[in-house]
């Protein structure tokens, strides 16, 4: 096999050998710990209900924070409180959530003089929080009024469980990319969790959604100030502590997402950096403390990274290659027999995806129409985001705070 | 949000006509395009599952030998990281399980929740019972309460 040929056989043959392995571990997962579970809503009884505090940082969230604290107000769980935290807010969020908290008894507001970034922010509201469990949602999410239950159930089943990663729903399906990333959350993002929970060491929580111990945050050093997805970085900080993390699709929580080409290339950018700085940046630790179960977690995260640039070289290649009036080689940017194999196989993922979290939102199988979408250029966009995002992330200031604007909540 | 929880999924109706018209074409012209490139599979698959049913009537029978010896190290190595998956997933079952027998971890102490941060714990008691606060971060992560928080009956400690 000469090196053009090994090129081509990865570029096939990671995500097809991926999206196998995420099938099956969903599979294992749905077999093990969710075909006999309760609906999601209808959560059993608890032994006890010990108290709750729920994070939410706000920037510039004047939009939609009377929507996100009226549905915190109507969440079904005895003890909690609602902790918002204004990050320094430059509309006229401080006012609104002023407003919020006189009819709502059960909500405080911590404000910062200044934007301290999402990271500050949670550390300040965990130690304004009087629970020794957080939850942590978004300034722009609906929770679920049956989620703190299940987060709760899940801590009291396992004392070693450190944090528990939520369900994200989409909300926004007004436009094309709206309703492609309802798909991809359930075929990308729910596959791989679960997969990651059956082999016991996942990439990330969702930080939209997501729950931890008190302890856990503390043994791993709370979220780092400069993290740029504060969930990733918290969620290796978490596990290289010792503590596990597990994900819980009960939990379930309704997010925006955004629907124009400029937002979505900025969030991903933004994922794809923050990934890769989390990774590097624990990275040290990992093989210091001989984590060895997060290892193909990371192997994974690199696998992932020499793919987008390997498709990269190998379109190049080829169109270099047409331009100089050379016989066709490397990657053609229209799909070949592997592409249409790959494209095959992403819409059995898809469809596995789309089968389990059904019992979660029953219209999803109507998202199919939008999937085919995805292997033609979504991946593309993924992979391009992972080419920009890895040297901006390299080229980071060590002690850059993890600040950012939030791109477009979607169209209404 | 519903009654059942759900909240209403944002169709907007301030996108233009047009817009919807075009995604929907454009979906649909991108599957035509799909079915184009695989449609020699589709034909094999049609004349197969045509009567006489299981059987190759109008299609040469492909060359499996080939695709098998293309596709074969690849779906070797799926059939392996499933195994290995499975096989990790039930250890790690018994891990969990091990785990869940632990004694709960000790609760996080104020104190040194508080010395995290260099600031009292006094002072955080006063930053938990407050509803309104505002709290100051220097550049090295350490925080206190800043200005005095807003009097009144309202600012007094959380409903439980």
């Amino acid at each position: 096999m000469n090196l053009l040929d090994a090129v081509l056989a990865f570029c096939f043959g990671y995500p097809f050998v991926m999206a196998w392995y995420w099938i099956v571990g969903a599979v294992v997962h749905e077999q093990r710990w969710e075909r006999h579970e309760p609906r999601y809503d209808r959560p059993p009884a608890l032994d006890a209900y010990p108290p709750v505090s729920i994070l939410v940082p706000c920037f510039n969230e004047e939009d939609t924070a009377r929507e996100t604290f009226a549905a915190l107000d109507r969440i079904e769980y005895p003890d909690y409180e609602v902790i918002a935290i204004n990050d320094g807010s430059k509309d006229r969020t401080a006012e609104v959530l002023a407003q919020i908290a006189k009819e709502m008894p059960r909500l405080r507001v911590v404000h910062l003089a200044t934007n301290q970034g999402k990271s500050t922010a949670l550390n300040v509201g965990a130690l304004a929080a009087n629970s020794q469990i957080l939850v942590c949602i978004d300034g722009d999410a609906l929770l679920d009024p049956r989620a703190l239950t299940w987060f709760v159930r899940r801590f009291q089943l396992n004392a070693g469980l450190g944090a528990i990663t939520g369900n994200p729903r989409i909300r926004n399906r007004s436009s094309l990319l709206g309703r492609l990333q309802v798909g991809e959350f359930s075929a990308i993002v729910g596959l791989i969790k679960r997969a990651q929970t059956v082999y016991g060491a996942l990439f990330t929580v969702s930080g939209v959604i997501c729950a931890f111990r008190k302890r856990a945050l503390h043994d791993a050093g709370w979220w780092a100030s400069g993290a740029l997805t504060d969930d990733v970085d918290a969620s290796w900080a978490i596990q290289i502590a010792g503590w596990a993390i597990t994900y819980e699709p009960k939990a379930i929580c309704w997010i925006l997402m955004p629907e124009t080409l400029r937002g979505l290339w900025r969030q991903r950018l933004r994922w794809a950096e923050g990934g890769t700085q989390a990774v590097l940046g624990r990275t040290a630790s990992l093989f210091a403390r001989r984590r060895w179960r997060l290892l193909p977690t990371w192997i994974n995260f690199f696998l992932s990274v020499a793919w987008a640039y390997t498709m990269f070289v190998a379109i190049l290649w080829w169109i270099v290659a047409s331009l100089a009036g050379m016989p066709p080689s490397g990657a053609s940017p229209l799909p070949g027999d592997g592409g249409l194999l790959l494209a095959l196989v992403y819409f059995a993922q898809m469809l596995v995806g789309v089968l389990l979290d059904r019992r979660y939102e029953k219209d999803l199988p109507e998202s199919l129409f939008w999937v085919v979408w995805y292997p033609l250029a979504f991946w593309m966009l993924q992979a391009a985001t992972s080419i920009v995002g890895v040297p901006k992330a390299l080229n980071r200031p060590m002690h850059a705070q993890g600040t950012w604007v939030s791109p477009d909540r979607g169209l209404r | 949000m519903s009654a059942g929880g759900a909240p209403h999924i944002i169709r907007a109706g301030s996108i233009p006509a047009w817009v919807r018209v075009r995604d929907l074409a454009l979906t649909v012209a991108v599957w035509a395009l799909f079915a184009w490139w695989v449609e020699g599979a589709l034909s094999l698959i049609w004349d197969w599952l045509s009567s006489p049913m299981f059987e190759l009537t109008t299609h040469a029978q492909p060359d499996w030998r080939r695709m098998w010896v293309k596709l074969e190290p690849f779906i070797g190595i799926s059939a392996l990281l499933a195994t290995w998956l499975l096989a990790w997933g039930v250890y790690r079952s018994a891990a969990f399980a091990r785990l869940a027998k632990q004694a709960s971890a000790a609760p996080l102490d104020l104190a040194e929740h508080a010395s995290r941060y260099g600031i009292g714990a006094e002072e955080v008691v006063s930053l938990r019972q407050l509803r309104v606060a505002t709290v100051r971060v220097d550049a090295d992560g350490n925080m206190g309460l800043a200005d005095p928080a807003p009097k009144g009956d309202w600012n007094r400690p959380p409903v439980a």
